[in-house]
């Protein structure tokens, strides 16, 4: 009699014969296919990073400026604090090829060294502002409840803070150094990034892959760290660029404004506020030089994150 | 069914809590599974099917707790036990699989690892060796070149390949029970017959209990040895399966067979529905809890709650006053009488 049942319902459930060949189909039918060739999303990414120009461009300017400043000096050996008291404010020569400041040093080598103190602080401080957020946003999100409601009041209080004028105060205390302007805007700058991941980790925390992952016996630390975090790549990998280009001018802010590292070492910042001095004058080189550096810098990093961004979306896959 | 039963589940009760609001959604639940068999759930949607299952590997939503009963485990009691241990029971003795293969994988992570990632946690395994065993796996469940597919990502496997995924990282682990929630639901008809067969062959391979929740009675007719009708949150009617199909005596059991489209009833017939609303659970009615929507009803069954009533002595029970006697199966008869 359950025979009959069984054959009853498997009649209208499907044609199959109710015997082990069943499962000799299976095979036939999902294998029809060939394997498909394994490319990890990673792959498809940079595919698709690479068909867009914009990024490609940015990606250059950056690669050129990076190699600039910290392979510029191997060729050109005037020293940037080395001062010449028979050129001042001299224009481009032979002898200076982007001409000399106030008080004589080379602008070329000044601009090489200048740049390192921005990409290196805003690069390091960028990506440190993000690992925080990251970490903070995560635990908020995907625990929730009380915890994520303190966590993030903890969050709100401390965006009211407006950044420069709290880094103007330390700096008046403190002689600033690159660590300490690192960690002074990594401190500043998690807050975003932070609530960003929570957004994140607030809808993937109840995808069915986090239950199952619970299910098969992970405990919290592992759920977020396999099942969250790389779900979010693409927004922690979109925000940390944008975090880095932020911070990139935060620095020249700094600098401009005589807060950030002291004289007589060189930042575009600082070169940009002597150069001022002369806006009216005839040296365009004290001004433009450092201006259009800090812009370009912070340009590409920020289409370098737009172009990241289409890159992830799924939704703009097809429009390419 | 001889011998010690894996799971014992005794007087369940789980209580979910909104607010102000509480609900008991699974109320006085028992069953057994024993090694090798598989005990389905049935019942419509909200009747308490997967917080049962929910409430025996111990993960409820927010605001769920089990207030009473015990759920054992080879001997071990499990309710009660602090998060920790159960995190070394999930995955490793427990295993579980759900309804949408599609959205139970991790989209950032191939194949292999997700079934090997068990291994790790449980065992310890380093990736070579949980990598062999994740292909052994996968080779079980029938997953063809399983070599390669190791290094797949979900996107690229079909749905009943990412459900045959989904099982052979649940029992990688060898776990003595597997608790699969509809698990061929979001399959379509071809695929759910490959996905149960696993499932029949994996459970004499292995000799591993299964829990299959469902509300398809032709899944339950073609796998299951056991079968618990639930609704609104309690058992009405349990017992072996031949039992609950050709001899079934609570109406509500017979209402929701008769939901059943039939290829081989009368031609033009309408789809029988059973009218009305499962009760609402934050004040469930005083008597049956059926009764509302039974077509049988007498004033005793609003006045007080039946007992589940032993028919025969294989475990065939139901909660009914009035039960139905032997009822045929429509359909059966003029079947036989053509043959």
């Amino acid at each position: 009699m359950k025979a009959d049942w069984k054959k009853a319902f498997r009649a209208e459930k499907d044609d199959s014969p109710s015997d082990g060949s069943e499962s000799l189909r299976a095979i036939a039918l999902d294998a029809a296919g060939p394997v498909a060739p394994t490319s990890s999303t990673r792959l498809i990414i940079l595919r698709r990073l690479a068909r867009d120009r914009m990024a490609i461009v940015a990606v250059g300017i950056i690669m050129i400026i990076v190699g600039f400043c910290y392979f510029g000096p191997l060729f050109w050996h005037l020293s940037p604090d080395a001062t010449d008291p028979l050129s001042l404010v001299a224009a481009p020569s032979l002898h200076h090829p982007l001409g000399t400041d106030d008080v004589g040093r080379d602008v070329l080598a000044r601009l090489m060294v200048g740049g390192r103190i921005s990409l290196q602080v805003g690069i390091i401080a960028g990506l440190l502002g993000t690992v925080i957020g990251v970490a903070y946003g995560s635990v908020s999100g995907y625990v929730g409840g009380i915890v994520d409601a303190a966590m993030m009041r903890i969050v709100d209080a401390v965006i009211s803070i407006p950044v420069l004028v709290l880094l103007i105060l330390l700096s008046a205390v403190i002689r600033p150094n690159q660590v300490l302007l690192i960690v002074v805007i990594a401190l500043t700058s998690w807050l975003i990034p932070a609530r960003l991941i929570r957004a994140e980790a607030l809808s993937l925390k109840h995808r069915e892959y986090v239950l199952a992952s619970r299910v098969m016996g992970a405990r919290s630390t592992r759920t977020i760290v396999s099942h969250i975090l790389p779900n979010a790549v693409g927004t922690i990998v979109v925000n940390a660029t944008f975090q880095i280009a932020d911070a990139i001018l935060l620095i020249a802010y700094l600098s401009f404004l005589g807060l950030g590292i002291p004289p007589p070492a060189a930042t575009w910042g600082g070169m940009l506020s002597e150069g001022m001095t002369f806006l009216y004058q005839d040296p365009w080189w004290l001004i433009y030089l450092p201006g259009v550096s800090i812009v370009l810098v912070v340009v590409s990093f920020n289409y370098l994150g737009d172009a990241l961004r289409d890159a992830f979306d799924q939704r703009t896959q097809h429009g390419r | 069914m001889v011998g010690e039963p894996i799971l014992e589940v005794r007087d369940l009760r789980t209580e979910i809590r909104d607010g102000a609001r509480s609900v008991l959604a699974v109320d006085g639940v028992s069953f057994d599974v024993h090694a090798g068999e598989i005990v389905s759930v049935v019942g419509e949607s909200g009747c308490g099917k997967t917080l049962t299952a929910r409430s025996i590997i111990g993960l409820l939503p927010p605001g769920g707790k089990i207030t009473f009963g015990s759920v054992r485990l080879a001997g071990r009691e499990l309710v009660g036990l602090p998060e920790r241990s159960l995190c070394q029971v999930r995955g490793n003795e427990i295993g579980m699989i759900f309804q949408d293969p599609m959205t139970s994988l991790n989209p950032t992570k191939r194949i292999g690892d997700q079934v090997a990632e068990t291994l790790r946690l449980h065992w310890g395994w380093d990736k070579r060796r949980s990598r062999e065993r994740a292909v052994e796996m996968l080779k079980i469940v029938e997953v063809p070149s399983a070599e390669e597919r190791y290094d797949a990502y979900p996107h690229q496997l079909s749905g009943g390949m990412r459900q045959r995924v989904m099982i052979a990282g649940a029992l990688a682990c060898e776990p003595k029970i597997l608790i699969a929630d509809e698990p061929t639901t979001a399959l379509d008809v071809t695929v759910q017959a490959q996905i149960l067969s696993v499932l029949d062959n994996l459970r004499h391979r292995l000799a591993i209990g299964i829990v299959l929740i469902t509300h398809d009675f032709g899944v339950v007719a073609s796998l299951a040895d056991r079968v618990e009708v639930m609704y609104a949150a309690r058992i009405v009617e349990e017992g072996p399966v031949e039992d609950i199909l050709e001899r079934r005596r609570h109406p509500y059991t017979d209402a929701l067979l008769r939901t059943v489209p039939n290829l081989h009833g009368e031609r033009a017939y309408r789809l029988a529905v059973i009218p009305g609303r499962p009760p609402d659970l934050a004040s469930p009615p005083v008597g049956c809890r059926f009764a509302p929507r039974c077509a049988r009803v007498q004033p005793a069954c609003i006045a007080q709650e039946p007992e589940l009533h032993q028919v025969g002595d294989d475990g065939h029970r139901y909660r009914c006053f009035f039960p139905l006697e032997g009822v045929e199966i429509r359909g059966t008869a003029e079947r036989e009488q053509r043959e």
